[in-house]
This record gives C-alpha cells, sequence and structure tokens, in this order.
C-alpha cells in the first residue's frame, strides 16, 4: 500500500524545521508550519507555504501541545505530520494521536517508540535480542537504599540515568558512593521536568568510551539496512558538539558487527523508518548498546555528507509505504563529514546561554560546506528553545582535509550581536587528542582549560576592530565626520547587500 | 579629525579617523597610525586594505551604546564611554544577579530566611539549562525580587541576602 503524501504539517522550529520544509518543496510537497508567539516570524515560519499559530511560548503551550498540532493538521488540509527532532518526536502518544486522525506519521511505528522510549525496557528487549549490553539495574520501585546496593553490584562509577530519557539530560556520573542519594535526587527531578517521568536506572560507566552510534533505516515491506556510524564522542556534559563519520577509530570488523547489531536492534522492535542505535566503545572496541533514538537525529547531515542520500526524502518516501530504493550491499561511506553545533553560549561564562539578537549572521560558503539553520540575520535565538544557531557540515576526502575545511568554515563564520562558541569549536578541532582521533567522551569537560580561546584578541586585531567600529560610526552620525570638507562617500552606505554572482 | 572612543576591557581607546581626498583614511590609535581604503564586500562587511598591503575583513553594528566588531571572524565588542557611565552603579553586595536570561524555575526561600552558603535559593532555566542560585555565604534573605514563572534579563536583581 502507498499513499501520496502532498501537504506535511511540520511538528517543530528551527532549523529542523527548515531542513523538512526544504525536502518537502524539492519533493513537491506542501510545507504547513506551526508557531509559538516567540517565534511569529521566525524562518520555518517565513519560508512555509502555510503556517498555523499554536499558542504560548512555553513549548507545553505549543510545540508540546497535541491537541493543537492535530487541529493545525486537519485545519490545513494535511495528510502527514514529521516531528522533527526533540519536542514530540518520540512521543508514542502523538504518533499514535496523529495516526488515530487519519494523517501519515513520518516516523516509527508508535509501538516501536514506546519500545525504545523506555530505556529500561529498551534494555530488556536488547538482551533478549541477543545486542551487547553495559552490566546495569533497572526496576521501577526500587527504593534508593536498593539502588545504592545496585551500585555497589555493578561497580563504581556508575552512571544514573534517566528511564524516559535522551539527550542527555538527568544524567549523573557518580563515583563516590556517598554521592549517590544526592545525584538520584537531582537525576529524579530533571528527569521529572524534561520528561514527565521521574524514573532512573543504573549503568557502569565505561572509562574512557566513545560514543558511537549507528544510523538504521527501514521500510514497511521488512527491509532493514544500517548506513554506518557517526561518532559523537566530543560532548560536553553529554551534549553533543562535533559529530563524524567514519569514526576515525573503529576497525572495518567492528564497524561490520556494530551495524549488524543495530539492524537486529532495529528489526527486534518492529522499527521502519529513519532510527539511530547509540553504542558506547571501550578502548579496546567492545561496544554495548546505550539507546535507540527513534526519530531523525541533529546529526543526521554527517550520514547524508558521507552515503550522498537524503534522510529526510527517504524518511517521506518510506512513510508513504515505498521501498528502500536500494540494499545493504548498495551502500557506502565515502570521504569524510563532519558537523559542528554553533550555539549561542558562552564558553568563557560555563557555557551559559546568550540568547540574543543575531545582528548579522553571516554562514560561510564555500566547496563542500552545508549550513543548516533556522536563523539569518535579524533573527533572534531565543531563551525558550535551545541555543543553536546553525550546524555546519563539511566534506572532504580524508578527516585531515575534512578538519582543516571546517576550521576554515569556522573562519568565515560571522556573528555579531551575541557570544557564541565558535572559537572554542576552533579551539577543539584544532587540538591535538581532536585531530589524532583520541577524544573520548570526558575530553571535553576535563580539557576544558586548553579549550577555552583567549578573552581578548591581540593587539593588531584590536586595531582592525577600533577602526571597524570607527568607520561605522561615521554612518550613525555622518553629519558629524563630514567637517564641512568634501564628504568622502561613505563605505558601509556603499555596501549593496543584494549584490549577485558578485563581481 | 574626528575621533570615536570606546571602551574594552575598562580601557578607553581612542581613534582618530579621517577621510582623505583621495578616497583613502587615515586611522590614528596612540601612536599608531594606519593609511587604508575600506573596500565593501558583497556581505555587508569592509576589507581593510593597508597600504603596507595587509588586508582584514571587518563588520559592525551597534545596538545603543555597544559596538559588534568582528575581525577575520573573530568578535570583538566595545562599549561606548558614555555607555560605561550609565551601568557603572553596580548592585549592591549582597544582591544575587540573573547570570543569564532565563525563566525562574523556582524560588526555594522567602525573605527572613537563614541560609547557609553554597544552599540553592532559586532555580533559572533557559535554553534547557538549568542554574542554580546559591548563597554566596551564610546570612539572611532580605528580600526576593521574582517569582516562579517570571522571565528575568541578565544582571537583573533577584534575591538580596545579608
Amino acid at each position: 500500500m502507498t499513499a501520496r503524501i502532498t501537504n506535511i504539517l511540520i511538528a517543530n522550529r528551527g532549523e529542523i524545521a527548515v531542513r523538512v520544509l526544504r525536502a518537502a518543496h524539492e519533493m513537491g510537497i506542501r510545507a504547513t508550519a506551526v508557531y509559538s508567539d516567540a517565534d511569529a516570524s521566525a524562518r520555518h515560519v517565513r519560508l512555509a507555504d502555510h503556517a498555523v499559530h499554536l499558542g504560548g511560548a512555553a513549548p507545553a503551550d505549543s510545540y508540546l501541545h497535541i491537541a493543537r498540532l492535530i487541529d493545525a493538521a486537519r485545519a490545513s488540509g494535511c495528510d502527514a505530520v514529521h516531528p522533527g527532532y526533540g519536542f514530540l518526536s518520540e512521543s508514542e502518544e502523538f504518533a499514535a494521536a496523529v495516526t488515530d486522525a487519519g494523517l501519515i506519521w513520518i516516523g516509527p511505528p508508535p509501538d516501536a517508540i514506546r519500545a525504545m522510549g523506555v530505556k529500561t525496557e529498551a534494555r530488556s528487549l536488547m538482551e533478549r535480542a541477543g545486542v551487547p549490553l553495559v552490566p546495569g539495574f533497572q526496576s521501577d520501585t526500587a527504593t534508593d537504599a536498593e539502588f545504592v546496593a545496585a551500585a555497589e553490584r555493578i561497580g563504581y562509577p556508575v552512571m544514573v540515568k534517566a528511564a524516559g530519557g535522551g539527550g542527555g539530560k538527568g544524567i549523573r556520573i557518580v563515583r563516590d558512593p556517598a554521592e549517590l542519594p544526592e545525584a538520584l535526587a537531582g537525576a529524579r527531578r530533571e528527569a521529572a521536568h524534561a520528561f514527565g517521568d521521574p524514573r532512573l536506572f543504573l549503568e557502569r560507566y565505561i572509562e574512557r568510551g566513545r560514543h558511537i552510534e549507528i544510523q538504521v533505516f527501514a521500510d514497511s515491506h521488512g527491509n532493514t539496512v544500517h548506513l554506518f556510524e557517526r561518532e559523537c564522542s566530543a560532548q560536553r556534559r553529554h551534549q553533543k558538539v562535533i559529530e563524524e563519520s567514519p569514526s576515525p577509530m573503529l576497525t572495518p570488523e567492528t564497524r561490520a558487527q556494530m551495524g549488524a547489531a543495530a539492524v537486529e536492534a532495529a528489526r527486534a522492535v518492529g522499527y521502519v523508518n529513519a532510527g539511530t542505535v547509540e553504542f558506547i566503545v571501550t578502548p579496546a572496541g567492545e561496544f554495548y548498546f546505550l539507546e535507540m533514538n527513534t526519530r531523525l537525529q541533529v546529526e543526521h547531515p554527517v550520514t547524508e555528507g558521507v552515503t550522498g542520500l537524503d534522510l529526510v526524502k527517504l524518511q517521506i518516501t518510506t512513510a508513504q509505504g515505498h521501498r528502500l530504493p536500494f540494499k545493504q550491499d548498495a551502500i557506502c561511506q565515502r570521504g569524510h563529514t563532519i558537523e559542528a553545533r554553533l550555539y549561542a553560549e558562552n564558553p568563557r561564562l560555563n557555557f551559559m546561554p546568550a540568547p540574543g539578537t543575531l545582528i548579522r549572521f553571516i554562514a560561510p560558503y564555500a566547496p563542500g560546506v552545508r549550513v543548516d539553520s533556522g536563523v539569518v540575520s535579524g533573527d533572534t535565538i531565543t531563551l525558550h528553545y535551545d541555543p543553536m544557531i546553525a550546524k555546519i557540515i563539511v566534506s572532504d576526502w580524508t578527516r585531515t582535509d575534512a578538519i582543516r575545511r571546517l576550521d576554515r568554515a569556522l573562519c568565515d563564520t560571522v556573528i555579531l550581536g551575541t557570544t557564541t562558541n565558535r572559537e572554542f569549536l576552533r579551539a577543539l578541532i584544532n587540538h591535538p587528542a581532536f585531530l589524532a582521533g583520541e577524544v573520548d567522551t570526558t575530553f571535553i569537560d576535563s580539557h576544558l582549560a586548553e579549550l577555552i580561546p583567549p578573552e581578548h584578541p591581540d593587539a593588531t586585531t584590536l586595531d582592525h576592530a577600533l577602526i571597524a567600529a570607527a568607520l561605522h560610526e561615521r554612518t550613525l552620525a555622518p553629519s558629524s565626520v563630514t567637517n564641512g570638507k568634501a564628504i568622502t562617500p561613505d563605505p558601509w552606505a556603499r555596501a549593496d547587500h543584494f549584490r549577485v554572482g558578485g563581481e | 579629525m574626528p575621533t570615536y572612543s570606546y571602551v574594552y576591557n575598562g580601557e578607553t581607546y581612542s581613534v582618530a579617523l579621517e577621510a582623505l581626498a583621495d578616497g583613502t583614511y587615515r586611522a590614528v590609535i596612540g601612536e599608531r597610525a594606519y593609511t587604508l581604503r575600506a573596500i565593501p564586500n558583497e556581505n555587508g562587511g569592509l576589507t581593510l586594505a593597508f597600504d603596507d598591503g595587509d588586508r582584514a575583513t571587518v563588520y559592525a553594528s551597534s545596538v545603543s551604546g555597544t559596538r559588534y566588531t568582528a575581525v577575520n571572524g573573530d568578535p570583538v565588542t566595545f562599549t561606548l564611554p558614555e555607555a560605561v557611565k550609565r551601568s557603572s552603579h553596580k548592585a549592591h553586595a549582597g544582591d544575587l544577579t540573573a547570570p543569564m536570561p532565563g525563566q525562574v524555575r523556582d524560588v526555594l526561600v522567602k525573605a527572613g530566611d537563614s541560609v547557609k552558603k553554597g544552599q540553592t535559593l532559586l532555580l533559572l532555566e533557559a535554553m534547557k539549562m538549568e542554574i542554580r542560585i546559591a548563597a554566596p555565604a551564610d546570612g539572611e534573605i532580605q528580600s526576593v525580587r521574582v517569582k516562579t514563572g517570571d522571565v528575568v534579563e541578565m544582571g537583573q536583581m533577584l534575591i538580596g541576602i545579608g
């Protein structure tokens, strides 16, 4: 059975809403956007064919409001819903509501979301499917004392994780048994707030582990393939900063074993559409299942870079009931792709979020460089949502070339109006450990001092900045700077923002 | 010659900038003098073309008393001297202010409460990140200026402690 999708409601915001919208347009499909009060003139709303206001800026009043989203889809004549990532993308309830409303859900079946969504249940399922698991403890009814006893059995350090979680929220690493009760309380509060589910579980913490995930894709005809790995070990407080493919540490044998394990994991839950199986890999190359993300990932462009596939278009055709247009052996991993997440945050102030208006945002434009962003110059990074400005994705033939290309792309990235992690990203990718492919998940947090860029520019840069400011000042008060003499044309006023093609 | 002053990292810098008849500029900063052309680029920035052949790509923009610039992408932000004066009446030593713009998630104390150093007084959230505002020393809460759900600006007074 195949159905034709003609109008997609994109139940998200920011860069991923723009990404999905673009794929829809390429396929000749209408794109319907939704927005909160804070996003009335956001880029995803501007680019859509049709836009529906949901409610207040708080996610609960807008992007998490299932009834309003379904109403918006119906009122707009949509026949499908794409959830993006975050928000309701892994909500079994939303997927079911979409399906019940007679709409096509561009994502996995609700049953698969449920099976993988509760991390403790996922562990049990994976154990039965023969997928390797990190030693751990799970119980929905355990008291803190039982958690403490379990941690003793597993062995410290242990990780406290949210059963309903993902994205690093609610995670605590505990090395000292005395700190476990407070970690449980803190994780519980964060998990209840972030996921509406305070349940926790424990896992042994793998020292010097690498975070390597496998992209999988399945159609509704029983075909399941993997699209190779993405290494996301460059994390700060469990939040990914840089993602790349191939992983610089995997051997071809381990890569093949992980791919096969990921396909088994997906098959075990009857998976359809795009998904990601996350593994932790020890320095010796042993890998253990962490969790499966039942949605498109932030870092999906990395896989697109090395496979040449468009995962969003593939999601749409798969949701229409089409077969995957290739078999496993037709897919190859070619060259090297790296993604950097550019955030409005201040690395010198403990990465404090730095919401604000992007007075100027100049994205890099060069061969092999892709920028996915939900904002342009003049747009605002609001405090209501995540602080991402853009994903900068580069591809080249070797890892070294790709890193150099990314560094140049970051050089060419200009942001005026707020503080960003741009210089931190450059320091990270130029660090000897990163260049050598030796970064594990603790690297950034334990080498932070080496990665925080110098606070002040060198003397020449400062002079150039002063000259730039003074030239700018002339445009603000031209009468006061002409001195009644012959007026030199103002260089900033001559700047032509709309020149096309360049001369 | 028109002169512009900017404050960076507590120091005031003056730039004397003169537009010469041949379309070039002369800039004097302290004892350093530069002669340059300013060539607009396609993105609304300028290439500063110095007479020694060196080049730099710069951008600049302003919001009230703040001047944002970027030199070859690296950001440098200045404040106008008059804007520094306006903001210089700082908060009292016992005032806890918001370290970031955000929303007050929870207020855990009320005026008159005795608190210990390090005790969490308030939870602030922005962009999915939770920040604990803790007591910097033992003391008594003098005032609580915000309530749960309030949206606060960076630097806004949250709690007075004495």
